[in-house]
C-alpha cells in the first residue's frame, strides 16, 4: 500500500461529517478499551508484567541481529526456510515467485500487518492467483477495496448495514441482516474456500529466536485453518516481531491479548515449529517465513524512536485515543492508525510527506498510559515535531512565517517586562474587537480557535501586577 | 563467496544499531539465559504440581473454562464420560461423528457408547477416515461432531492444549461445528507459564512437535458491528468433558 | 516521626511559578492560590522576572526557541530556594518531566534543570502530599454542585490523580457529580486546537455534553489552557455552567485558617 499520509487533515474532515463511522467508532472505547481497562485490573502483578515486557522488547530490539540470527538457524533446522526482505518488493517478490514455482491458485490469508504494507493481495491478484482474506474483518475491507481501519478490528467503521450490501452483491444472496446471520452467511462463503487453498500467507505475533517458532493469535480460527490446511504456508513478519526464548511468551500472550481486546486469551494461540513432521496425519509440507524491513530501519538507527519497534501491534493505543475516535483510521494514511501509526507511518513513508501526523494529537498521553510495553508515543511524537520544525531542509516541513513567529514569542518570554508590555499592548489592540471580554471571531492563525470557542482578551491588570499591589497594601 | 541476503541484513541492522556481531550481556528480563538443567527442574516441579494439586487446578479449570465459552461436564467416571459425549451428539442430532486416535479413546470408551445410540464415528487419520490428506480434510469439514482429548489444560485460562501429531489431525478439533474434548484429571496446569515452561523443556530434549494449538472457547468473530459473534471459521460449540 | 520534625520540615515559603496564562488571561486563579497558601499560614514569594515555561514551542517542535526561553526560566527560580508551586500540571511536568530532552549536549544546564525540577509541585499535589493533614484548617465548605475533569498532563504526566479529588471531597456542602469519560482529554493540546481546529472541536463537543450531562454547575480542572478552551467552548454555546480552577473553588470555599 502506498503511503498517503499527507492527507490527513481532509480525511479527518472527511471522517468526522460521517455520522455512521463517528457512531462505529465509540465501540473501540467503549469495548475494546473498557475491557482492557478490566482485564489490567484484574490480571495479578499486571504493571509488573507489562515492565518485564519492555524489558524483553529492549534487550532483543537492542541486540536484533544476534537474535534474527539465532532465529534464521532455527527454523533452518526445523525444516522451514527463511527469506530476509529488504523491502516490501522483495517481500512480494519471493511469494508471488514460491507462489507461481509451486503453481498454485488459491491463497488464503490471515490478518497481517506486513502484507498489508505490500498490498500482497493486490499483487497476487494482478498475475492470477486468487489471494482471500480469512479474517471476517479484513474479507470485509477486501471486498470493500478498503485499507483496514483498525489494527485488530479492520472493518470496525462497516455498520451492518453497509456489509449486509457488500455480502449481497458478492453472493447474490439474502445473506441476512443481524451480525449473526452475516457471521453465518461469511462462514459458509469463506469454509469453500479454505478447502481448496493451496498456499497460505499469514502473519506473526511473535517470532522465538531460540526454536525456530512463530505464534498466532486469533479468535476466529482462520490462523489455525491456515496452518492445517495448505501445502505452502508463509508466514510474514517485521523484523522487530521476535522474543528470546519460548518461555517469554506466556507473559507477552497475556499482555498483548488483555491489552487488545481485554480477554484473558483469544480463542486460538497457535503456535508452529516448522512444516509438519513426516508422521503427521495433516498440515503444511512447507514453511517459509519472511522477515521484513521495509523502512524500520530507519526507526532502528535513531534511539529516540528505537522503541516504536517495541510494539505488539494490540491497539489498545488506538482504542484510548480521542483523536483516532474522531478522524478514524484511513485518515492516517497508511497501514497503521494511530497513535502508533503517526510516529511509524511517517517514518516509514518519509517525514516531509507525512509532516502533519505528529502534530495531530493534543498529547494527553492516554496512548502512554495504554501501552502494555510502555512504549512512550508523546515523546516521539515530540521528537518527531522538532525533526519537522528545526531539522535538515530534506525532512523539515515548518514554513517561513511560523519559524519567524516563534522567534518573536521568544523574545517577547526573554525578560518579563516584555512580556509583561505584550500582555498590556494585546489587551489594548484587542479591546475594541472584544465583547464581555471574549472574541468570537479572529484572523488566522487563531481563526482556527474561535470556529468553534471565544477566547477571552488578554487582562489589563496581569497577576504579576495584582500581586505587587497586594505587597505593597502589605497583605500575606 | 557472495553475501547472502541475512549477512546483508544483519549488516545493516548491526549498522543501525551501530553494534558489531556478539553474544549479548546476559538479560533477566527474557528466560533465554535459564540453563537446560534449569529448565529440566522447573519442568519436573510443574508435573509435580499438576498432580500434587489435581484437585484444586481441576476445580479451577472448570470455573475458567466456562467462562472462556466452553459448556464444562464434570463426571466420576470414564463410563460417565463416554455417555455424556454420546449424549451431547444424540441432543445436537447429529450423526457424522469424527474423532482422533489418542490414548484417552483406550480408558473412555466413547466408541461403544455412541454405538448405543446408532452413531459409529470415525477416526481422524489418515488410513481409516479417509486413505490420503485430502480425503481427511474433506471428512473433517463434513463431520459434524469432532471429539479429541486434552493433553493440558490451563486453569488461568480455561484452555485446551493440542498438539498436532500421529493420530491427531490438526482439523478434527476446528473444522466440524462442534467440538467435544475430554480432559482427565491430572493434566491440568496452573498457568501459561507452566505450560511453556514445559515445552521448553520438550524443545531441549528434541521432543517438540510439529505445532501446538491453544483452544479457549468457541470460534469467535466480533468483526460486524463490533458484536460477538460465536462459530465464524471454527466450532460455533465446544464441550468440556472432565473426568475424575 | 515527631511533630517537632514534622513541623521542621513544612515549608514556610515557596516560590509561586504562576504561568504564562494564569498571568495573562486569568489572574484571579493566581490570586486564588495566594490566598488559600497564606491561609494556611505559608509565605508566598513571586519571581518577578518569570515569564513561560517555554512548552508552547517544546510541544510545536522549535526546541531551540523553547531552550531559550527555559534558560531564562532557570535563571530566575535557581536563584530562588525552597518549593516551587505552579497551579498547572502541563507547564509543572514541562518543567519536571521534558527540561531534560532539551539539555542532553548541556551537562550544566542539564543538572540546573534537574535541580529545579525537583523543586517543582503542582498546586494540589502541594497542598494533599507537603502540606497533609494541615489542610483541614482550611475549614472548606461551599453550597455548589461540580464536576471534576481529568486534565491529562496533571493526571498522566505528573501522576497527580487522586490530590485534587482529596481535596474536593473535603469541602463540606460540595455535591461531585461523576463525569461520563472524565478521563478523556478536552482537545486542547495547545497549538493542536488552532492548527487541528475540527478535531479538536469535535473532542471538545463530546467533553462538554459530558460535563452538560451531569447538570453541576460548575467544571473543575487543575489547569489553565484546558479551562480557557472549555471556557470558550461554553461560552460559545451560551452555557449557563462555568468551569473553575480548583485553586478558585478551594478559595471561595475556605473560611477557616491557621493563622
Amino acid at each position: 500500500m502506498l503511503p498517503k499520509t499527507e492527507n490527513f487533515k481532509r480525511g479527518a474532515a472527511e471522517t468526522l461529517a460521517d455520522p455512521i463511522i463517528q457512531e462505529s467508532m465509540e465501540a473501540v472505547y467503549n469495548g475494546f478499551h473498557t475491557n482492557r481497562q478490566s482485564a489490567g485490573a484484574a490480571t495479578e502483578g499486571w504493571d509488573d508484567q507489562r515492565d518485564r515486557g519492555r524489558a524483553i522488547k529492549e534487550h532483543t530490539i537492542a541486540n536484533l541481529d544476534y537474535y534474527l540470527n539465532m532465529l534464521a538457524d532455527n527454523v533452518d533446522a526445523n525444516g522451514g526456510n527463511v527469506f530476509f526482505a529488504p523491502d516490501s518488493a522483495a517481500a512480494s517478490e519471493y511469494i508471488l515467485n514460491l507462489a507461481r514455482d509451486r503453481d498454485v491458485k488459491t491463497v488464503i490469508k490471515s490478518k497481517s500487518m506486513v502484507s498489508e504494507e505490500m498490498s500482497l493481495a493486490h499483487e497476487m491478484e494482478a498475475v492470477g492467483i486468487e489471494a482471500v482474506e480469512t479474517d471476517l474483518g479484513e474479507y470485509i475491507i477486501q471486498l470493500a477495496g478498503e485499507a483496514p481501519y483498525h489494527i485488530i478490528a479492520p472493518a470496525i467503521h462497516k455498520s451492518q448495514d453497509q456489509v449486509a450490501e457488500m455480502f449481497k452483491e458478492t453472493t447474490g444472496v439474502d445473506p441476512g441482516d443481524t451480525p449473526e446471520e452475516l457471521t453465518i452467511t461469511a462462514r459458509g462463503m469463506l469454509r469453500e474456500t479454505f478447502q481448496r487453498a493451496d498456499m497460505s500467507v499469514t502473519g506473526v505475533n511473535f517470532a522465538v529466536a531460540e526454536s525456530g517458532s512463530i505464534v498466532l493469535v486469533t479468535n476466529e480460527g482462520n490462523g489455525r485453518m491456515c496452518t492445517s490446511i495448505p501445502r505452502v504456508h508463509v508466514a510474514v513478519m517485521g523484523m522487530e516481531k521476535i522474543v528470546p526464548s519460548i518461555q517469554d511468551l506466556s507473559m507477552m500472550l497475556r499482555i498483548l491479548i488483555r491489552s487488545a481486546t481485554g480477554q484473558r486469551i483469544s480463542s486460538y494461540v497457535t503456535m508452529v515449529n516448522g512444516p509438519r513432521r513426516d508422521e503427521e496425519e495433516d498440515g503444511p509440507e512447507e514453511f517459509h517465513l519472511v522477515i521484513v524491513d521495509n523502512g524500520r530501519m530507519r526507526l532502528l538507527e535513531d534511539p529516540k524512536l528505537r522503541e516504536a519497534l517495541y510494539c505488539l501491534r494490540c491497539g489498545a493505543c488506538l482504542n484510548a485515543c480521542p483523536v483516532y475516535r474522531k478522524v478514524g483510521g484511513h485518515s492516517y494514511g497508511w497501514v497503521y492508525p494511530g497513535p502508533i501509526g503517526a510516529v511509524v507511518s511517517p517514518v516509514l513513508s518519509g517525514l516531509k510527506q507525512g509532516k502533519d501526523l505528529p502534530f495531530a494529537s493534543s498529547l494527553c498521553g492516554a496512548c502512554k498510559e495504554v501501552c502494555p510495553v510502555r512504549i512512550d508515543i508523546p515523546n516521539m511524537l515530540l521528537h518527531l515535531r522538532n525533526e519537522v520544525a528545526e531539522g535538515p531542509s530534506e525532512s523539515r516541513g515548518s514554513g517561513r512565517m511560523e519559524r519567524l513567529g516563534w522567534k518573536a514569542w521568544r523574545f517577547g518570554n526573554m525578560k518579563s517586562g516584555r512580556f509583561r508590555r505584550g500582555g498590556k499592548m494585546a489587551n489594548f489592540l484587542g479591546r475594541p474587537f472584544a465583547r464581555d471580554g471574549m472574541f468570537r471571531r479572529l484572523p488566522p492563525p487563531l481563526s482556527g480557535w474561535t470556529r468553534s470557542r471565544d477566547l477571552p482578551l488578554t487582562t489589563s491588570t496581569p497577576f504579576r501586577d495584582r500581586f505587587k499591589k497586594r505587597r505593597q497594601r502589605g497583605e500575606g | 563467496m557472495a553475501i547472502t541476503g541475512r549477512e546483508a541484513f544483519l549488516g545493516r541492522v548491526r549498522g543501525a544499531l551501530s553494534k558489531s556481531a556478539g553474544v549479548p550481556e546476559p538479560d533477566n528480563a527474557t528466560h533465554l539465559g535459564l540453563t537446560d538443567e534449569d529448565v529440566s527442574a522447573a519442568a519436573s516441579a510443574v508435573r509435580r504440581e499438576m498432580s500434587d494439586n489435581a484437585d484444586a487446578l481441576v476445580d479451577a479449570v472448570a470455573e475458567s473454562a466456562a467462562t472462556a465459552g466452553w459448556k464444562v461436564r464434570r463426571v466420576a467416571s470414564p463410563e460417565d464420560a463416554a455417555d455424556v459425549v454420546a449424549q451431547i451428539c444424540v441432543d445436537a442430532g447429529v450423526s457424522n461423528v469424527l474423532r482422533s486416535d489418542q490414548d484417552v479413546f483406550n480408558s473412555v470408551p466413547v466408541d461403544a457408547a455412541l454405538a448405543a445410540q446408532g452413531i459409529t464415528p470415525s477416526v481422524a487419520t489418515v488410513g481409516q477416515a479417509a486413505q490420503d490428506v485430502p480425503g481427511l480434510k474433506q471428512a473433517a469439514f463434513d463431520a459434524e461432531v469432532g471429539i479429541t482429548g486434552v493433553d493440558y489444560a490451563i486453569a488461568e485460562t480455561g484452555t485446551v492444549v493440542l498438539h498436532p501429531r500421529e493420530g491427531l489431525s490438526r482439523l478434527v478439533s476446528l473444522a466440524p461445528g462442534r467440538h467435544i474434548a475430554i480432559l482427565n484429571r491430572g493434566d491440568v496446569l496452573p498457568s501459561l507459564d507452566e505450560l511453556f515452561t514445559l515445552e521448553r523443556s520438550d524443545y531441549n530434549a528434541g521432543e517438540i512437535e510439529g505445532s501446538m494449538n491453544l483452544i479457549s472457547g468457541p470460534s469467535r468473530t466480533g468483526d460486524i458491528a463490533a458484536t460477538i459473534v460465536d462459530g465464524i471459521h471454527g466450532p460455533f460449540e465446544v464441550h468440556l468433558v472432565i473426568v475424575g | 516521626m515527631t511533630d517537632q520534625l514534622a513541623q521542621k520540615q513544612r515549608p514556610q515559603r515557596v516560590q509561586l511559578f504562576v504561568t504564562c496564562l494564569v498571568d495573562q488571561f486569568k489572574p484571579e486563579v493566581g490570586e486564588s492560590v495566594v490566598n488559600v497558601l497564606e491561609r494556611l499560614g505559608i509565605r508566598v514569594d513571586f519571581p518577578e522576572g518569570q515569564t513561560c515555561c517555554g512548552q508552547p514551542a517544546f510541544n510545536s517542535g522549535f526546541r531551540n526557541d523553547a531552550a531559550q526561553v527555559a534558560r531564562h526560566f532557570l535563571d530566575v527560580f535557581d536563584a530562588t530556594e525552597g518549593p516551587i508551586v505552579v497551579p498547572s500540571g502541563s507547564c509543572g511536568a514541562m518543567v519536571r518531566n521534558y527540561y531534560g530532552d532539551m539539555f542532553e549536549d548541556d551537562p550544566a544546564e542539564m543538572e540546573r534543570a534537574k535541580r529545579v525540577g525537583e523543586r517543582i509541585y503542582e498546586f494540589t499535589e502541594f497542598l494533599v502530599d507537603v502540606l497533609g493533614e494541615d489542610i483541614s484548617a482550611l475549614g472548606l465548605e461551599l453550597d455548589d454542585t461540580a464536576t471534576y475533569h481529568q486534565c491529562c498532563h496533571l493526571e498522566r504526566e505528573l501522576g497527580v490523580d487522586h490530590q485534587p479529588r482529596e481535596l474536593l471531597e473535603q469541602v463540606k456542602g460540595l455535591e461531585m457529580l461523576p463525569m461520563y469519560r472524565s478521563e478523556v482529554c478536552c482537545g486542547f493540546g495547545g497549538t493542536f486546537s488552532v492548527k487541528f481546529s475540527d478535531v479538536s472541536t469535535a473532542m471538545l463537543d463530546e467533553k462538554l455534553d459530558n460535563a452538560a450531562a451531569t447538570r453541576a454547575s460548575t467544571i473543575v480542572a487543575g489547569d489553565t489552557g484546558c479551562i480557557m478552551h472549555m471556557a470558550g467552548g461554553l461560552h460559545r454555546r451560551g452555557s449557563e455552567q462555568q468551569v473553575r480552577h480548583i485553586a478558585e473553588v478551594l478559595d471561595d470555599a475556605a473560611t477557616g485558617s491557621t493563622d
